[in-house]
């Protein structure tokens, strides 16, 4: 039980914030089409500009700094990395250091700037999505973005159904996860010592009985769900209802002046 | 080996605003070779407590000596838990497999295993034949047994049995109960049962705990804790239905039947001798 | 009037087992009328049919042979299909593997979004059934973190919602501990007072006994039906089915056989004290 406990990166935080409010919809469609936009910025000007706009991201969410923090912490190592290979490939300019064998030149110092300034960029609004739409609601801002497709084919409300149950199932399958590591740790399996291809080998015992369990879930709820009248997305009503509201049409026009400014600065 | 609990406590998420006290300064002691239950009703700790005697978890504070030894790596094999519905931890493609996964665990050489296996089938009386076959295309009660034997090949000195009986049918029950009452008594194993069904724990407990709340809140011989009525129903637990019987004959009947009868052969035996010494 | 529930002579072979002549039949030449607003349990040993019996019950499995008609509705045609799910609902064993929704009230909703119920009586009727099972307030949970007779809760109240005119519990009781079945149980009560049709299927005697009728299968077969307190003189039989015999049966039993004078009409644990203070008291 001990690991349901941790909130997991990047997961939803319950809060009544202008971000939270939001329409999926709107918000999906913002970070989609901010994700390309973020490469139309080339200078100065366009990157105060979108930190700008991630910044007040982070104060409208009104999530402490710190939970933030944490949901992008583990992409932080590859932006130092990534930085830290351009800092000592990247050839032009002046020279700015020479440390030993490496030398850094100023080219070097912009690009890796740039680098992990975009990508920070990135992760913070990716990270933002997540922390304020519940994974139910991004299911049902997804359904409806999908929609149009219904017709060449994509069984957009299958697929929502589908994506929903997964997640109505993560916390029972986790728990179970648990009991069964418990169990086999009673029979003295070992978990945590030997080289890796021993300690893959060891979680057997775990996952077998894991699988066994999950598709003998999946078949008794496809027996009840059959039981409860459903007969895939023909016909069905739907409780879940997103509203448009006048901040939704607000943040896509945000998003349109940002784009064209964006282009305009490009210079 | 002699069980003993001292100031067992367990916070979940200790130092967080979710902070839960799941168990709270237990004592108790199991004496060597004892059949003893606990009983409590959902989230009264049971299953924490029987998690730190069988040293899966580490408590917040107090600790867990079992023979005297605190420290679970030298007790390997020494305590077997039978957790709740035990035949869905079944992962081999045998059932021989599957019992020999413990002790092979234990670095025993083939030819012990081998014989154990054979042993702990015995003990849940497993045909000699099923042991080549898939242990996922045999019955139900048949996988419990199994999953048993897994347990009880490892030959633990405590055997800890987590609502052993859930799910099977009535005739199940009693032979599954039956056989681990024999196994008690012939190996001297120590037995500690945690129910729910309090006819269990009334037929086979020399000793029962009760846990309300992650609290210790009753101990002693089930004559006396079942004879509580009150305090069990405040407890969200009822008295088997043999004592219930009896209180409910003895708030009518003077002077009433004598204390302790916790079985139906209690309560034939009690009310034919107070028929036979009637006043003609 | 028609029963709500007839079947005529059903039976069911498993597909898998078919190519085999001497494939076993899971149920076989079971006749059997529930009427309106009547409470049945249904009992008998693992493997006796009794799941196969509500399976067929609402069109999940279909007869082998004979038929089984619901309100009047051949069960064999796949037409009536989303009709009888609508009039019968079923709650199943493992309160887990039966919620769809990943909150209370998403998963209430499910059954009716099926049958195509307009947004704003959905919410009307949720906010009654689960006012009903007692979880009302509790809309937005997640159904991790209910217990189990909430679950099985949330389950009936899933059902109830799509206004089921009968509803089957296939051994809904069996996976919950002694709180959670009386939970349940009080809610089966509460069903049959409003007038639903219960099928309760249980391996519980006790349980059996809140019913008006008892049905004990055995091998596929209907051994014996008939009003519970029949059952409570016995004693064989329910030891033959391998069911559990109740501690007042017991208790009566073995006391009649000892020479006490207890009269053999008696059925339940209130009689049994009555009739026995009446004799050790006697001067």
């Amino acid at each position: 039980m001990s690991r349901l406990n941790h909130p997991v990166i990047g997961q939803y935080i319950p809060a009544d914030s202008f971000l939270h409010r939001l329409d999926p919809r709107a918000k999906l469609v913002f970070v989609f089409v901010f994700m390309m936009i973020v490469f139309l910025a080339k200078n100065a000007a366009g990157y105060s500009l979108l930190v700008g706009v991630a910044l007040s991201g982070v104060l409208l969410s009104r999530i402490p700094l710190p939970m933030i923090l944490r949901g992008i912490k583990p992409v932080l190592y590859l932006i130092i990395l990534t930085a830290l290979l351009h800092l000592g490939m990247t050839r032009g300019g002046d020279v700015w250091w020479e440390l030993g064998p490496i030398t850094v030149y100023e080219q070097g110092v912009v690009q890796a700037t740039v680098i992990s300034l975009r990508f920070l960029i990135l992760v913070l609004m990716g990270t933002l999505l997540t922390l304020t739409t519940s994974p139910m609601e991004l299911t049902d801002g997804l359904e409806r973005l999908l929609c149009p497709l219904t017709r060449v084919g994509v069984p957009a409300q299958d697929l929502a159904l589908m994506m929903s149950i997964a997640l109505r199932f993560i916390p029972t399958l986790w728990e179970e996860m648990d009991k069964i590591m418990m169990a086999q740790r009673a029979r003295g399996a070992d978990f945590d010592s030997g080289h890796l291809l021993r300690r893959v080998k060891s979680y057997i015992p775990v996952l077998i009985p894991l699988f066994i369990s999950a598709f003998r879930r999946a078949e008794e709820l496809a027996l009840a769900m059959e039981a409860r009248g459903y007969r895939g997305g023909k016909g069905r009503t739907r409780i879940r209802e997103l509203r448009w509201k006048k901040e939704d049409t607000i943040l896509l026009v945000v998003l349109a002046v940002l784009s064209i400014s964006l282009w305009w600065l490009r210079g | 080996m002699e069980i003993v609990i001292q100031g067992l406590t367990y916070r979940y998420m200790a130092g967080t605003p979710y902070e839960r006290c799941a168990l709270a300064d237990v004592d108790w002691t199991i004496p060597s070779g004892s059949f003893v239950a606990i009983i409590g009703g959902t989230g009264s700790g049971k299953t924490t407590l029987i998690q730190m005697i069988a040293g899966l978890m580490t408590p917040t504070r107090g600790h867990v000596l079992i023979g005297g030894i605190d420290d679970f790596s030298r007790l390997r094999g020494r305590v077997g838990v039978v957790f709740q519905y035990p035949e869905h931890q079944l992962f081999e493609e045998t059932v021989a497999k599957d019992i020999a996964y413990g002790p092979l665990n234990l670095g025993l050489s083939q030819e012990e295993v081998n014989y154990r296996v054979e042993q702990a089938m015995g003990w849940v009386g497993l045909p000699r034949e099923l042991a080549s076959r898939s242990p996922f295309h045999l019955s139900g009660g048949q996988m419990r047994r199994v999953a048993i034997a897994g347990v009880l090949s490892m030959q633990p000195e405590v055997l800890v049995l987590d609502e052993p009986t859930a799910g099977l049918d009535p005739a199940g029950q009693r032979e599954l109960m039956e056989r681990m009452y024999t196994l008690h008594r012939e190996r001297s194993m120590t037995v500690i049962l945690v129910s729910h069904n309090m006819e269990e724990a009334a037929t086979y407990a020399e000793r029962v705990l009760v846990l309300y709340q992650g609290r210790k809140v009753a101990e002693g011989q089930p004559v006396d804790i079942f004879s509580r009525h009150r305090s069990l129903k405040e407890w969200g637990l009822e008295a088997p239905e043999a004592p219930r019987l009896a209180d409910r004959l003895n708030r009518r009947l003077d002077p009433p039947l004598p204390d302790g009868l916790m079985t139906v052969d209690d309560l034939e035996e009690a009310i034919l001798a107070r028929w036979e010494g009637r006043p003609r | 009037m028609e029963p709500i529930i007839r079947l005529d002579g059903a039976g069911f072979r498993y597909d898998h087992l078919q190519e085999r002549p001497e494939a076993e039949w899971a149920l076989r030449g079971v006749h059997l009328q529930v009427g309106s607003g009547e409470y049945i349990a249904v009992m008998g040993p693992n493997g006796s049919g009794k799941s196969t019996l509500a399976k067929l019950l609402n069109g999940l499995l279909l007869p082998s042979e004979g038929k089984v008609w619901v309100g009047g509705l051949d069960t064999g045609l796949e037409k009536n299909h989303p009709l009888i799910r609508q009039k019968v609902g079923m709650v199943f064993q493992n309160p887990d593997n039966q919620i769809v929704g990943t909150t209370v009230k998403d998963d209430v909703a499910f059954g009716m979004e099926n049958l195509g119920v307009p947004r704003q009586e959905m919410l009307k009727r949720i906010d009654q059934v689960l006012q009903q099972v007692g979880l009302r307030g509790r809309e937005a949970s997640s159904p991790h973190h209910l217990s189990g007779g909430q679950k099985q809760r949330l389950a009936i109240a899933g059902v109830m919602a799509m206004r089921p005119e009968v509803i089957i519990f296939d051994e809904a009781t069996s996976m919950l501990d002694p709180g959670g079945r009386r939970e349940v149980l009080d809610a089966i009560t509460e069903l049959h007072r409003q007038g639903t049709t219960v099928i309760h299927i249980t391996h519980s005697v006790k349980e059996a006994f809140q019913a008006e009728r008892v049905v004990v299968m055995a091998d596929g077969r209907i051994e014996w039906s008939g009003a519970p307190h029949e059952l409570f003189h016995r004693r064989e039989k329910l030891t033959r089915w391998s069911l559990e015999v109740p501690l007042p049966l017991e208790l009566k039993e073995r006391l009649r056989r000892r020479g006490l004078p207890i009269r053999h009409e008696i059925t339940g644990t209130e009689e049994l004290v009555e009739s026995l203070w009446k004799l050790l008291s006697r001067d």
